[in-house]
């Protein structure tokens, strides 16, 4: 089982993530140009966090489930005793490992210039955030099998996020520590956890639901009496 | 061959739940944001305010810059744009210093004294707003620069702190000239309307508001369909078949770019409609003629471009590294473009794929950024057209057999 987990931590990373990652560290890489880094003080470090670094969650954890989009591959991943969800399990920690390596660096990158601010509290909050917007386009790529349509709603969420703010999403406000609050925090991860659960449930049993594929009655009957297909 | 394969990509396009989505968004942006627009009316003597217009006046100038240099100052927090985009700098104590000395030199004041009376100021609009009275009852709060300072010697300092931000700055001399900002009278505000009725025939007025909202989402929005459409050959394995075919690949490539680039600007036509209908009833009420086709320029001049550049990109980058890879680099580029914009909400162009114009009439400030947006709007379309050309050229590759994750194989 270990060996299992290691292969498909490696496949993943060569296959999928590192794409993904470089993408998330040039996301980082580029803040000092767009934004002054030097001697903020706590509001104006949340801000870059809310604003511009909350995109690594969709960078990060969105292509969790890119691999299985090609329906042969998950199909065979259905036949093997390693669940699915054990698969997919390996590829989440895997990406909550990289935006957890990359958020802890901001921020130590932001204390070394001389930004003042919570480290701990504000490294809770950021994943928090990164975890939520991350799980919207999760959940929506489980249901819909549509990469394009996943990132596309995370990124809705944000753009409303932006624009209408607290008014219309309440506890599940992104931008909440650029107002020193860090209550809708946990709103974000518990709500993120759940649709992170929920998505690897539907990706789990998609097949043995034949969820997104229709079949007829006879063919059903067939394939549970074992005369196939 | 292509028209066929044009009108066959269209229906493809409209049948997905990527379109959909896209549609709705539209949709529920344009009630939520355009739904109620406020009326231009005329201006009446002894209004309390007729708004701002820009300044070509040289003492004007200085005192915007100076009273913007002391705001910034206090918070340490200073705008620049280097490489065109937005971006808030702080100095460093000896620069502060050096900054103070500037303030107190051109405004012929010690520092202390300009704090204390822009906090008593701050306390006397607390004081009103406490009282329920308007704040436009109030003087806004202006540092008067020294007699004794020349307009020269003014841009010389200017310039002095222009570069300890890097050049590029609110400071520099491009900047101070025009982003100089007078409030109007009454006759001056006479003659904006009077530009608006002949000029804007009132439909351009609203139109401009128009595109400001709509030029957010398409600069994003349409990626998503291109990707969508990218993808959708690799996941039915239908490529190999494809590239068997005896279709060009230009053929091809365009009649797709330009099935999602139709796709996405229709929506968006669609819902001009009603608000051009009611700009040509408001203008018939007010003794106008309209122009009925008005909306239609602004969509075409203005609105095209961002969906033509957010569709090419979506194939290019699509082509070139992958699906994801195109939203990626977009969504990058959109949110540091909308960052960019933030800091003034109308007349922001420079190279901003979203120009702003977050105001009702302002025909001049339109005037005085025409030739920007036009400059603008032409290079996206040229950059469009660009990594569409590259797209071709990618996926010529592919079918050939020479590019495949960018390795060679034969």
């Amino acid at each position: 089982m270990a060996e299992n987990i290691i292969e498909i931590w490696k496949a993943n990373w060569r296959g999928n993530l590192r794409c993904h990652a470089l993408g998330a560290l040039i996301l980082c890489a580029v803040t000092p140009f767009l934004f002054d880094t030097r001697g903020l003080d706590a509001v104006s470090t949340a801000k870059i966090l809310e604003c511009y670094l909350i995109l690594m969650g969709i960078v990060c954890l969105v292509p969790v489930f890119l691999p299985d989009q090609d329906h042969a591959i998950r199909e065979l991943l259905d036949t093997k005793r390693m669940s699915p969800a054990v698969v997919c399990a390996v590829r989440l920690a895997q990406s909550i490992t990289v935006l957890t390596i990359l958020t802890g660096g901001m921020l130590w990158y932001l204390r070394e210039n001389g930004c003042e601010f919570p480290f701990k509290m504000y490294f809770a909050g950021s994943m928090a955030g990164m975890l939520f917007v991350g799980s919207i386009g999760m959940i929506v790529f489980a249901l819909t099998d549509k990469m394009p349509l996943s990132y596309m709603a995370a990124i809705l969420y944000y753009v409303i996020d932006t624009g209408g703010g607290k008014k219309y999403l309440g506890n599940w406000y992104l931008h909440s520590m650029c107002e020193e609050s860090f209550q809708e925090k946990w709103y974000l991860f518990l709500t993120g956890a759940a649709l992170i659960g929920l998505a690897l449930l539907c990706r789990t049993y998609a097949g043995r639901w034949h969820f997104g594929k229709r079949k007829k009655p006879s063919q059903i009957f067939r394939i549970r009496a074992g005369m196939g297909g | 061959m292509g028209m066929q394969l044009f009108l066959k990509e269209c229906r493809q396009n409209a049948k997905s739940l990527t379109y959909l989505v896209y549609v709705c968004c539209l949709i529920l942006f344009y009630v939520t944001q355009l739904g109620e627009v406020s009326m231009i009316t005329e201006p009446k003597p002894g209004q309390e305010r007729y708004g701002t217009m820009p300044s070509d006046e040289e003492s004007i100038q200085m005192e915007c810059a100076l009273n913007e240099l002391f705001q910034n100052y206090e918070d340490n927090s200073y705008v620049t744009y280097p490489l065109g985009f937005y971006r808030q700098a702080a100095l460093s104590d000896e620069e502060q210093e050096y900054v103070r000395e500037t303030i107190e030199e051109v405004a012929g004041e010690k520092i202390e004294t300009l704090e204390e009376s822009f906090a008593m100021y701050q306390e006397e609009m607390e004081q009103k707003m406490m009282e329920g009275k308007s704040i436009l009852e109030l003087d806004t709060f202006s540092i008067v620069p020294d007699e004794t300072i020349t307009y020269e010697t003014f841009l010389e300092k200017m310039k002095v702190i222009d570069q300890m931000l890097g050049g590029s700055s609110r400071f520099s001399e491009k900047r101070i000239k025009s982003e100089a900002t007078v409030e109007m009278t009454y006759e001056q505000a006479k003659e904006e309307y009077e530009k608006i009725i002949e000029k804007d025939k009132i439909s351009g007025a609203y139109a401009r508001l128009f595109c400001d909202y709509f030029g957010i989402l398409l600069a994003i929005l349409p990626v998503f369909l291109a990707v969508t459409r990218a993808v959708r050959d690799q996941r039915a394995k239908a490529f190999e078949v494809i590239a068997s075919k005896k279709i060009s690949t230009a053929t091809l490539v365009l009649s797709r770019y330009f099935a999602v680039t139709a796709a996405a600007i229709t929506p968006v036509i669609v819902l001009a409609i009603s608000p051009a209908m009611q700009t040509v009833y408001m203008a018939k009420t007010m003794g106008i003629s309209a122009d009925l086709w008005m909306y239609g320029k602004y969509i075409g001049g203005w609105l095209l471009p961002s969906a033509l550049f957010s569709v090419a990109a979506g194939f290019f980058f699509s082509e070139l590294a992958g699906g994801a890879a195109g939203i990626l680099v977009m969504v990058l580029f959109w949110i540091v473009n909308l960052f960019q914009s933030s800091y003034q909400l109308t007349g922001s162009v420079g190279w901003n794929v979203m120009p702003r114009f977050n105001s009702l009439g302002k025909r001049s400030v339109f005037e005085g950024i025409l030739g920007e947006l036009i400059q603008n709007r032409i290079g996206y379309t040229i950059a469009a057209v660009l990594m569409v050309a590259a797209t071709i050229v990618i996926y010529d590759r592919k079918r050939k057999g020479r590019w495949k994750n960018g390795r060679k194989y034969h």
